[in-house]
């Protein structure tokens, strides 16, 4: 149970949105590129994933950041100094008059400031660049819009239309980039969607461009598909490029916390030892410790071999719980004392998280600690009260006041209690609750009742004990007809049921004793063994379990155990919280002849090794 | 033709054939201030039969059009006035010109025109070669009369002339048709740096009428080469096509033989281009700024190394080139000073008109 929930404590990691249309086929690209003219980018044997890669796009798109302010307000370059000299270069030409009157596309100014730059520098050489911006916006524009609206195949078509009258015409160079590589990265989104690691890394070979800062989730998705393929190695270079690399604090963050759901832990914090040069903030530090430590109490949560979470660190951890009041954190924090058998401890971060979020989690763990230690009252009002708000915490309500009603001396339900009981059971339709309200009325004489619960139960989940206990309370209420309808219809399916039929009144004899409780037929009459038996059951009704277990393997080693000293036995174990022996004991003889005596106790037993799973 | 100073001995291997540049007209006529039309009300509506008439007067003697800069008369020059008469109406000037030209020039058995008709010669015709444009205007010309006037015998003749063009001058070569600027001297044998071009002959609105009577002759591919090299001849800091370009390579270089310089020549290629249905508006822009309006200043030619400024083209009509061009990139009016066709030499006179009429044709929004 624990390992399930441990995995909902977990921060998720937000994924970012994806620019591209997925599905595109891989087809699709090939033909586009065709149509652009554009020849493939060649094969790359092995994306290289060192800063190097990235280092010229980040520069270049910093690069016009950097460049000079208004070539309206720049200073023209002085004759004085100038005029003439042969030596003059680029740099000590003042280029902005140049730059600023090709960019509003005026070739008559532009020859005319080349020329008188050229008579002041002779050596000087116009730059080739100055109208790269002047390209015909109109379709480029359209190309864009398309682009940004995640039009592919519009953009394919609308390509060829433009190359039907001009053949020769191309989009810009950057603009096929942008496209193959968008085009390239739907395909790897969906094949990395599709848990198709290969394709997923053989797109990212392709295309090693791909791989920037200004798309992570794209290198998030290759490091998952080479973790999936096994390259760990190179998945950790990857996560390091990001962390080193990428500017992002949330996507750093988040990078750590991808990597902790993919690689162990140790991986994890070398990982973050490597690239810790880089800071982040104490925030940011702070989530990824936490969810670190997350990790680590939630794999000892559900793997007894984990290694054990250092006490200093769990101080921190705890006293940063309690401080933020993260109910998740107590949650969690809880069930990994409960998993310790601190079920005081686990009881009160229960207890936290009840009172700062009303978690439904927290009540049902909360509950459950205290019914370990054995407080059974507080147990039972907890669970009432929280009810409502899951319905595991109504079933284990149901268990609970099922245990009490069921006892081998079963305290006197007082009134409101009684009603609360059969409210939630009726609720709820427990088959289980019914089960022990008709053996509780059944104990004390009344019949009727009891049968009425015994025939809800029968009617939500029939088993061999409510089919039994519904045909032994008719009989008690001497409901003739009711009696033999059950046994006819439960007969065939429930031997226990049939046997009835058989040897009614010593089966009516024995249902009068619930649960083992005195039901004891001895087996050897005045013999030894006999009276070994009678010393055996005395000794259990004084609650001397010890002993009376004692005297069953002193008997036992004189005579067979019949089945009625076997329950006796089981229920011994079951006494002394050896529910595991308890149940071997039981499924043994339940093995050899199913009675209710021999599932009542294995489903007791049963239960008390797997409190949740009530009855499933 | 486009060839008329003379280089002499500097000419590529045709001795007879003179290949130059285009000579400058004198920097007569600038945009002067004065009445004119507002804008906005479009031109004139018997604008061009006044511009006819003045040209007649001013540039045709029985039939012979008069480049007066250059003092000759060509096959351009005829297919130009042609041209003009025919969207004039001027069915007699139309014949008369025809005739001159039919009996003056074409009198090779290629069937192409001669491309240069001196009066102090003798003969007047002294090189057969032809210059393709020149050709093309012809018949151009040719078929739209033929069609206006429902004449077949202009249509045949129309038809003669592109099927001689299609023998003749029109030559694989970087990667498609081409156009030799001439039947003889422009192959990869007769230059040192292979095949040269004049992009300025393409003159795409004649191709996509020649089509219908000349279907033997690829005219698609001779369009698409001639876009091709028209983008990839931008050459130097300004990305202006030279007059004259190799091919040699594949990818156009400033031919070796010629001043590697934005010209007379070149300076047609934006009229071209804009009065064609082939819609590139990238390929219009490199030219569409050459003239600054607001300040009058341009359009150069201009020394293509470098993009420096040479000397002012001389005439209103190349600014007229330039506003068809930029009414064709960004639809920017044609300025009232352009609207009204001074008086100025015969080259700008008739790229004035000519670039009036492609403006009415494609872009009346722009007038």
């Amino acid at each position: 149970m624990s390992l399930i929930r441990t995995t909902l404590f977990l921060a998720c990691v937000s994924t970012s949105v994806l620019v591209g249309t997925s599905g595109i086929a891989t087809e699709l690209s090939s033909r586009l590129s065709q149509a652009l003219g554009t020849e493939n980018a060649p094969p790359q044997a092995a994306f290289v994933l060192r800063p190097a890669t990235a280092a010229p796009l980040e520069r270049s798109l910093a690069a016009p950041l950097a460049a000079p302010s208004s070539p309206l307000t720049a200073p023209r370059p002085s004759l004085a100094k100038k005029r003439g000299d042969p030596a003059a270069t680029s740099a000590q030409v003042d280029e902005s008059a140049l730059r600023f009157y090709a960019s509003q596309n005026d070739s008559a100014r532009v020859s005319m400031e080349i020329k008188r730059i050229k008579i002041l520098h002779p050596a000087w050489e116009p730059p080739g660049d100055l109208f790269d911006e002047a390209r015909d916006p109109a379709f480029d524009t359209k190309l864009w819009e398309l682009f940004a609206a995640g039009r592919f195949d519009d953009i394919l078509a609308t390509v060829q239309d433009i190359r039907t009258e001009d053949p020769t015409w191309r989009p810009s160079p950057e603009f096929a980039k942008k496209f193959e590589i968008a085009v390239t990265r739907a395909d790897l989104v969906a094949a990395s969607d599709a848990k198709d690691s290969a394709t997923v890394l053989r797109l990212a070979e392709q295309r090693p461009d791909m791989l920037v800062c200004a798309d992570v989730d794209v290198m998030w998705r290759v490091a998952e598909s080479l973790v999936e393929t096994d390259d760990s190695e190179r998945a950790q270079d990857l996560y390091r490029f990001i962390l080193v690399q990428c500017n992002n604090p949330a996507e750093r963050v988040a990078t750590l916390q991808k990597a902790m759901q993919l690689l162990p832990l140790p991986t994890v914090k070398a990982l973050m030892a490597s690239s810790g040069r880089r800071t982040m903030g104490e925030k940011e530090m702070e989530a990824v410790n936490l969810d670190l430590l997350r990790r680590q109490i939630g794999a000892t949560i559900s793997d007894a071999t984990a290694p054990v979470v250092p006490a200093a660190e769990m101080r921190t951890f705890e006293a940063l719980v309690t401080q933020r009041r993260l109910s998740n954190d107590a949650v969690m924090l809880g069930w990994q004392r409960y998993a310790q058998k601190d079920w005081k401890v686990a009881a009160t971060w229960f207890k936290q998280a009840v009172d700062w979020d009303k978690s439904p989690k927290a009540a049902e763990g909360y509950a459950l600690s205290l019914r370990q230690q054995g407080l059974l009252t507080e147990a039972e009002a907890a669970a009432y009260q929280w009810r409502e708000s899951d319905p595991l915490v109504a079933k284990l309500y149901v268990e609970i006041v099922a245990t009490a009603l069921t006892e081998p001396k079963p305290a006197v339900f007082e009134a409101t209690r009684l009603a609360q009981t059969e409210e939630v059971v009726a609720k709820t339709s427990s088959a289980v609750g019914a089960q022990a309200l008709g053996w509780y009325y059944y104990n004390t004489g009344a019949f009727p009742k009891s049968g009425q619960w015994f025939a809800k139960s029968v009617a939500w989940e029939p088993t061999a004990t409510s089919a039994l206990g519904l045909a032994l309370a008719a009989s008690r209420s001497k409901d003739q007809a009711l009696f033999k309808k059950t046994v006819a219809e439960f007969g065939s399916r429930y031997p226990a049921v049939a046997a009835l039929q058989i040897d009614k009144t010593r089966v009516v004899a024995a249902g009068g004793r619930s649960k083992g409780q005195g039901a004891v037929r001895t087996a050897g009459g005045d013999s030894q063994a006999g009276l070994l038996a009678k010393e055996a059951s005395e000794l259990f009704k004084d609650g001397k379990y010890r002993d009376a277990l004692a005297v069953l393997d002193k008997r036992a080693a004189k005579a067979p155990e019949d089945q009625g000293l076997g329950v006796l036995r089981g229920w011994a174990l079951y006494q002394l919280s050896q529910y595991d022996k308890a149940k071997a004991q039981f499924a043994e003889m339940d093995k050899k002849s199913s009675t209710r005596d021999t599932q009542y106790g294995l489903y007791y037993s049963g239960t008390k090794l797997d409190p949740t799973h009530l009855g499933d | 033709m486009c060839l008329i100073v003379l280089i002499g001995s500097t000419c590529p291997h045709a001795a007879s054939w003179a290949v130059g540049e285009r000579a400058r007209a004198p920097l007569a006529d600038s945009v002067r201030p004065g009445p004119a039309p507002k804008e906005g009300q479009g031109l004139p509506e018997n604008w061009l039969a006044t511009a006819w008439d003045n040209y007649k007067r001013q540039f045709v003697r029985s039939g012979r059009v008069i480049d007066d800069v250059n003092k000759i008369s060509h096959s351009e020059g005829q297919g130009y006035a042609m041209l003009i008469a025919t969207k004039a109406s001027d069915r007699a000037a139309f014949d008369e010109i025809w005739n001159w030209t039919r009996k003056e020039l074409y009198i090779d058995p290629s069937d192409l025109a001669a491309w240069q008709w001196k009066d102090k010669s003798t003969p007047n015709v002294t090189d057969r070669n032809n210059a393709t444009d020149g050709d093309i205007l012809i018949a151009w010309a040719l078929l739209e009369a033929g069609e206006k006037w429902h004449s077949p015998d202009y249509v045949d003749a129309a038809r003669k002339i592109a099927s001689a063009i299609g023998r003749s001058v029109v030559a694989e070569g970087s990667g498609g048709a081409v156009l030799l600027p001439g039947r003889t001297g422009f192959t990869a044998k007769d230059q040192p740096d292979g095949m040269v071009l004049n992009l300025s002959y393409w003159v795409f609105p004649a191709f996509e009428r020649l089509k219908g009577i000349s279907p033997e002759i690829d005219w698609n591919s001779i369009q698409s080469t001639g876009l091709r090299l028209i983008r990839e001849s931008r050459f130097g800091p300004t990305r202006l096509p030279s007059e004259w370009i190799a091919v040699d390579s594949g990818k156009p270089a400033p031919a070796q033989a010629f001043p590697s310089r934005f010209s007379y020549n070149a300076i047609r290629i934006p009229l071209y281009l804009a009065w064609s249905t082939v819609n590139q508006r990238d390929l219009l822009r490199p030219f569409a700024g050459l003239w600054n309006d607001t300040l009058n200043l341009g359009p150069f030619e201009v020394e293509l190394p470098s993009g420096a400024a040479l000397d002012a083209f001389g005439g209103n009509g190349f600014k007229a080139v330039v506003a068809t061009a930029k009414c064709a990139v960004d639809r920017k009016k044609l300025p009232a000073a352009l609207q009204k066709i001074e008086q100025g030499s015969y080259y700008s006179t008739t790229l004035h008109i000519l670039s009036l009429i492609a403006l009415q044709e494609r872009y009346p929004e722009c007038l």
